[in-house]
């Protein structure tokens, strides 16, 4: 377990200051509830949502979730711009998995120790998805404490609720960092990773506008893993079984062709 | 017995040649030097025997295992000097060795000390720190701490300052006459020459020659000579004249060397091994050291 205790030794920094703030602006959205339950509040957002298209509302996910005195719907809609800063750091922390060490050089340290290249695979994908889980095990902490601060639920209904949402995130997260880690094993410096994560995860997300503003295009939906985790999707139905097998394909796709890749790849050192 | 046996080595980088054809083993025991100039197949050579890429042809073996299939194995007895240092900039070097002695699944506390105490270094900075010649004390330090049977070095001593180099080599000597096999890439003529007993001289990915130093057979001689007849005897080649003293350099050995000696009759002479420098420069085809 060497190189799995020396990667999170490694990423702790980067891991738990992005952690941190992402549970900031989590606590900070869920502050404004409270703010949300004034009648003049709610007059100012339902007069601005009710004057937008319905097919934008859609896109956003909200065509059912309009009246934000309701928690779920108010940290439903906030929750699905903070995915995307979830979903980059995520990515980022996959992209960078292999290809920062050869960029630092540090992998000539650590190939020469005593491990095989599946050693070094397996160790550091483990890391990767250890930070993955304990992130959104914070998210998912912070998101109770802060549902039970600010609403009326019951601790049952907090934890039901952000284990929904959570849960949602940590899959779509993992989809993510399969595609990410796969790409760490191509480029050829850890300087085209910021590039790479912008890419996929905003990438994708924008396909998946393009589903729901474009009928004709309703297919880009399944490469868009944001639109499998909209709040008010994943309340109403939760994952599809379709999505669940999408996803793992992709999971078992991108993991096992970096871990090939990775095998018998020449270390840029 | 052969510890390190390496056949027909080919290395390409798309277009570009790593190595075209290396062979060359070397013997239980022996501190094995390995010139050649930059871009040679040096350092493409020793990437294949670490496992850090991989060989399109030929083959390469570290105590009778193979470089790509037993990398875990080889490397468990087997230490490694990068020539270009670059560890964890923020791990303290006390971190450092402890982490690096993890992976060998042993307690080298008081070898850790005692490479400590000889190479001066300070466990409690951290790596960033440090000066080119003390990160290469470290790595150095990771390479030896685990008495590894195989020690494979790709320009130690660069950065470091000669009371360093001298103990590097005793520590290195020290451990092959107890049976280590050790590997040494370098651009440093004299080091070479002083410390190996045999070298393999690389261009172009093509191993040149490999010489024997401890037996000098197939190095030249130099023949310096003042006075004497001014005919130039058979198998000496002039080098340089200055007043009554000419320089010489010569393939042949023992007696017949004093047969031309005698044709010569000079008033004084001497006759001395060509120096590491001068073969190389010979070799390499370079105008130079004569």
């Amino acid at each position: 377990m060497n190189i799995f205790l020396l990667e999170l030794r490694n990423m702790r920094k980067s891991a738990l200051t992005g952690t941190l703030a992402i549970s900031g602006v989590i606590v900070v959205i869920l502050a404004f509830f409270p703010a949300m339950q004034s009648e003049s509040m709610q007059e100012l957002a339902g007069a601005k949502l009710e004057g937008m298209d319905e097919g934008l509302l859609q896109a956003m996910g909200l065509s059912t979730m309009l009246d934000f005195t309701v928690i779920t719907n108010f940290f439903g809609y906030a929750i699905q711009y903070i995915t995307l800063a979830i979903m980059v750091l995520f990515v980022q922390q996959a992209v960078a998995l292999f290809i920062k060490e050869e960029t630092d050089g540090t992998i000539e340290y650590l190939c020469a120790k005593p491990v095989s290249r599946d050693d070094i695979a397996a160790q550091k994908l483990l890391a990767h998805l250890a930070l993955v889980v304990g992130a959104t095990a914070a998210y998912t902490v912070v998101t109770v404490a802060g549902y039970l601060a600010v609403s009326d639920y019951t601790f049952g209904q907090a934890v039901k609720e952000a284990a929904i949402i959570f849960g949602g995130i940590l899959f779509v997260g993992i989809v993510f960092s399969a595609v990410g880690v796969l790409a760490s094993t191509l480029v050829k410096s850890s300087r085209g990773v910021s590039g790479v994560t912008v890419g996929l995860v905003f990438g994708t997300f924008i396909l998946g506008i393009l589903s729901v503003v474009i009928p004709k295009l309703d297919f880009l939906k399944w490469l868009s893993p944001m639109d499998w985790i909209k709040t008010e999707k994943l309340i109403n139905e939760g994952i599809l079984p379709e999505e669940w097998i999408v996803g793992a394909a992709v999971i078992l796709c991108g993991v096992g062709a970096a871990w090939l890749r990775y095998r018998r790849k020449d270390l840029l050192i | 017995m052969a510890v390190i046996e390496i056949r027909n080595l080919q290395k390409n980088y798309g277009r570009h040649i790593g190595t075209r054809d290396v062979t060359f083993s070397v013997e239980e025991g022996e501190i094995y030097g390995f010139v050649g100039p930059n871009g040679a197949g040096k350092s493409t050579t020793i990437k294949v025997l670490m496992g850090f890429i991989f060989a399109q042809g030929g083959n390469a073996s570290i105590c009778g295992l193979d470089v790509v299939r037993d990398t875990k194995a080889i490397k468990s007895f087997t230490g490694y000097v990068p020539s270009d240092v670059r560890l964890y900039p923020n791990m303290r070097v006390g971190e450092l060795l402890k982490r690096n002695a993890a992976f060998y699944h042993g307690d080298f506390t008081g070898e850790a000390k005692r490479l400590c105490a000889l190479f001066e270094i300070d466990t409690a900075k951290r790596f960033r720190e440090l000066s080119t010649g003390n990160k290469k004390k470290v790595s150095i330090l990771c390479a030896l701490m685990p008495n590894p049977k195989v020690i494979v070095l790709d320009e130690p001593t660069s950065g470091l300052d000669p009371v360093m180099q001298k103990l590097l080599f005793e520590e290195l000597g020290r451990r092959a006459a107890l049976g280590a096999t050790v590997l040494l890439s370098s651009h440093n003529l004299a080091e070479v020459e002083e410390y190996c007993t045999r070298v393999a001289f690389i261009k172009d990915g093509t191993i040149l020659a490999v010489t024997d130093l401890s037996k000098d057979a197939t190095r030249h001689k130099v023949v310096t000579v003042v006075g004497g007849s001014a005919a130039v005897p058979e198998g000496l080649t002039l080098l340089r004249a200055e007043g009554a003293t000419r320089v010489f350099r010569t393939g042949l050995a023992g007696e017949a060397v004093l047969r031309a000696l005698f044709a010569m009759a000079p008033e004084d002479f001497t006759v001395e091994n060509e120096s590491m420098e001068a073969y190389f420069w010979d070799l390499y085809g370079l105008e130079g050291a004569q």
